[in-house]
């Protein structure tokens, strides 16, 4: 607009002065409340209602894979009929394409066992595929519930986006499918929020430990959520009184439940600290003869890379993550020095943690070096190596006739984007085939399904 | 929005660490997360979610430092002192000129505004 | 003035620099004690003695006082001229 025509009182004949942008400007000052503080508005720029433009319900201020599963596009995505997995004759269903069950996919989904960046929005529901990998983790893992936590550790180690939080997912269904839901699964799928300071701290001065209120209600609440049917059907081994928002709670030994506890007891050393998580562990412990116990924890490296947490003693050391309520239970189960009597604590890896010797010593796959011993965390490969020690999982690429399966469902369910026309090239017709692009795939990914579906979905 | 700290006005999200650390003069980002790491204060939180004892303690801790006005006041102190014995830095500092030999030919501009006999006034 | 100060760029046990100076004898004489040597620290002996320390071209009388102490001897004495803007018609 040109201004210096306006002020002049030559105003321009395309727009009068009664929807130039002053008159909006007047109407918008009639519209606030007589008796808060008005702000004034400076510049020429005031929109009316009509202008302002409407806030879309699109999640754009995410980052673009976070915004991909936001918008939950696998509501969209083509029905397929799958086998659900289970723990029966899983021996002769190697290479089949399964989904959960349903009750276990949900539970999962509270647990947070799907991950981010797992393109589970490609597909209806989550899907797996029965690999010897899988198998190898029955036998080595899931049929070892008896003997008990501590003698029942394991790890699983492998290439980047080789499966292996869906291994723990699949092992975690498996487990569900084998007690027909009568076990308890506690997972941790980021554990590294323990450590990174997101979480309010306060110290316990009777078991000289710190808590992490608000990260222990927000895992609790998952936990409750995901094992209701089995904690309601935990009697409390001991009697216990709590106060939650000024009202008193007295439950009794052998009449209450482990739910009814969780879902009043959220106070998980707000004000000041408790033993709530200890009571909670130490009732599943005391059940874990009848329901037991699987400990999952993902990214378990990421533990062990930095040891030490950005939280800082008053003295402004900073603090180990051992030295944390939550911690100290990662440590304890996975050192083998606490123990459910049924159970098993299965480790996953995480390849974005970065690798430490810490680590790859405690497991027995480095040798001990001591003029690097400074760089160690000497405590802590002692205490894991204690017990027996952690067996080591390697997860296995996939092999060819899988992948081909895998390009095959895909293809059915429109991930897998295939050439349906005949292109020339050098004079000679090309028709790629579903067996060439599955062994395109395979030589591209080399048999490691987080790579074939990256390939599969960004290129054409 | 602010949250008011040891008189300062503090923007009310931003990392209590960070605040405290831009706003009070003598107070850098290390000193800042040692008050943090007394008083018990996790490193993600932020100003709006601070309780008035937290408030209080850090006012408290604040108080036992040499900040702000006394902070300011004895740079100053300082810098007369130097002019008083006559040495060569309290007179480069009466001539608004660098102190620690520096070339004047060009370029002593940040000098000529910030060397004084009173700094921070 | 802080005692730390005169150590910070300089190692503890080496001691402030100090050069031989015949203070004994001006102590008794009062007479002023004549040196070149401008980077020698003040150490609290050299409290009230008079000093003639050479600027590169004469030697600039200089009454030791209670605050120096920890500074050299060369710092209050300046060796350049200040700038004074002198007019001249041609």
């Amino acid at each position: 607009m040109n201004w210096v025509a306006l002020r002049r009182g030559n105003f321009p004949l395309t727009r009068n002065l009664h929807n130039s942008a002053i008159s909006f400007a007047k109407a918008n000052v009639k519209k606030k409340p007589l008796g808060g503080k008005t702000k004034a508005k400076q510049g020429f720029k005031t929109k009316n209602a009509s202008d302002s433009k409407v806030k879309k319900s699109g999640t754009t201020h995410l980052v673009f894979k976070d915004a991909v599963r936001r918008l939950g596009y696998e509501k969209y995505a083509p029905v397929f009929t799958a086998n659900e997995l289970a723990h029966k004759d899983l021996d002769t269903r190697v290479g089949e394409i399964v989904k959960y069950k349903r009750s276990t996919e949900s539970k999962l989904r509270l647990l947070g066992s799907f991950k981010k960046y797992q393109h589970h929005e490609l597909f209806r529901n989550p899907v797996s595929l029965i690999s010897e990998n899988l198998i190898q983790i029955n036998n080595r893992f899931v049929e070892k519930f008896d003997d008990g936590s501590a003698n029942n550790r394991t790890i699983l180690m492998g290439d980047y986006k080789v499966g292996k939080s869906t291994l723990i997912s699949q092992t975690q269904s498996l487990v569900d499918d084998k007690y027909n839901g009568e076990v308890v699964l506690l997972h941790f799928d980021y554990p590294e929020r323990t450590k990174e300071g997101t979480s309010d701290y306060l110290f316990n001065k009777r078991r000289e430990i710190y808590q992490q209120p608000m990260f222990t209600k927000r895992w609790i609440m998952k936990t409750r959520q995901a094992n209701k049917d089995i904690f309601s059907k935990m009697l409390l081994s001991k009697d216990v009184t709590f106060v939650t928002r000024k009202v008193e709670f007295k439950y009794e030994a052998g009449k209450n439940t482990l739910y009814e506890y969780l879902k009043n007891c959220h106070d998980f050393g707000k004000t000041e600290s408790n033993n709530a998580f200890e009571f909670f562990i130490s009732e599943l412990k005391h059940h874990s003869a009848t329901y037991p116990v699987l400990l999952s924890i993902d990214n378990f490296n990421a533990l062990t890379t930095s040891p030490f947490t950005k939280y800082k003693h008053p003295d402004f050391k900073p603090i180990h993550f051992k030295e944390f309520e939550v911690g100290k239970f990662f440590l304890d189960y996975a050192s083998g020095s606490e123990n459910f009597t049924k159970g098993g604590v299965l480790l996953g890896e995480s390849c974005d943690s970065g690798k430490h010797d810490n680590l790859s010593i405690a497991l027995g796959l480095t040798a001990y070096d001591p003029y690097r011993a400074s760089s160690l965390d000497t405590n802590l490969i002692e205490r894991l190596m204690s017990n027996g020690g952690i067996s080591v999982f390697d997860v296995q690429q996939l092999p060819k006739s899988q992948i081909r399966s895998l390009c095959e469902f895909y293809h059915e369910n429109g991930v897998l984007f295939m050439r349906d026309y005949i292109y020339k090239d050098d004079d000679r017709e090309v028709d790629l085939s579903l067996e060439q692009i599955a062994d395109l795939n395979y030589t591209k990914s080399g048999g490691n399904p987080g790579l074939l579906l990256k390939h599969v979905t960004m290129s054409f | 929005m602010g949250v008011h700290v040891f008189g300062k006005s503090i923007k009310h999200n931003s990392l209590v660490s960070v605040g405290l650390a831009k706003k009070i003069f003598g107070v850098g980002f290390l000193t800042a997360e040692r008050i943090c790491a007394k008083v018990g204060i996790y490193p993600q939180m932020r100003m709006n979610q601070l309780t008035e004892p937290q408030i209080l303690a850090i006012n408290k801790e604040l108080s036992d430092l040499t900040i702000e006005g006394h902070l300011k006041q004895k740079i100053n102190d300082n810098i007369k002192l130097k002019r008083t014995i006559g040495t060569w830095a309290g007179q480069r500092h009466a001539a608004g000129l660098p102190v620690r030999g520096q070339r004047t030919r060009n370029n002593a501009s940040t000098a000529n505004r910030l060397n004084k006999l009173d700094r921070h006034t | 003035m802080r005692v730390s100060l005169s150590l910070l760029g300089r190692s503890a046990w080496k001691g402030p620099h100090v050069v031989p100076l015949p203070i004994s004898e001006a102590i008794k004489t009062g007479a002023p004690i004549r040196t070149n040597a401008r980077s020698c620290t003040i150490i609290p002996q050299f409290v009230g003695l008079k000093f003639q320390v050479h600027n590169g071209k004469e030697y600039v009388q200089l009454e030791i006082s209670d605050d120096m102490v920890g500074n050299k001897l060369g710092e209050f004495v300046a060796t350049r001229k200040k700038f004074t803007y002198k007019y001249s018609k041609n």
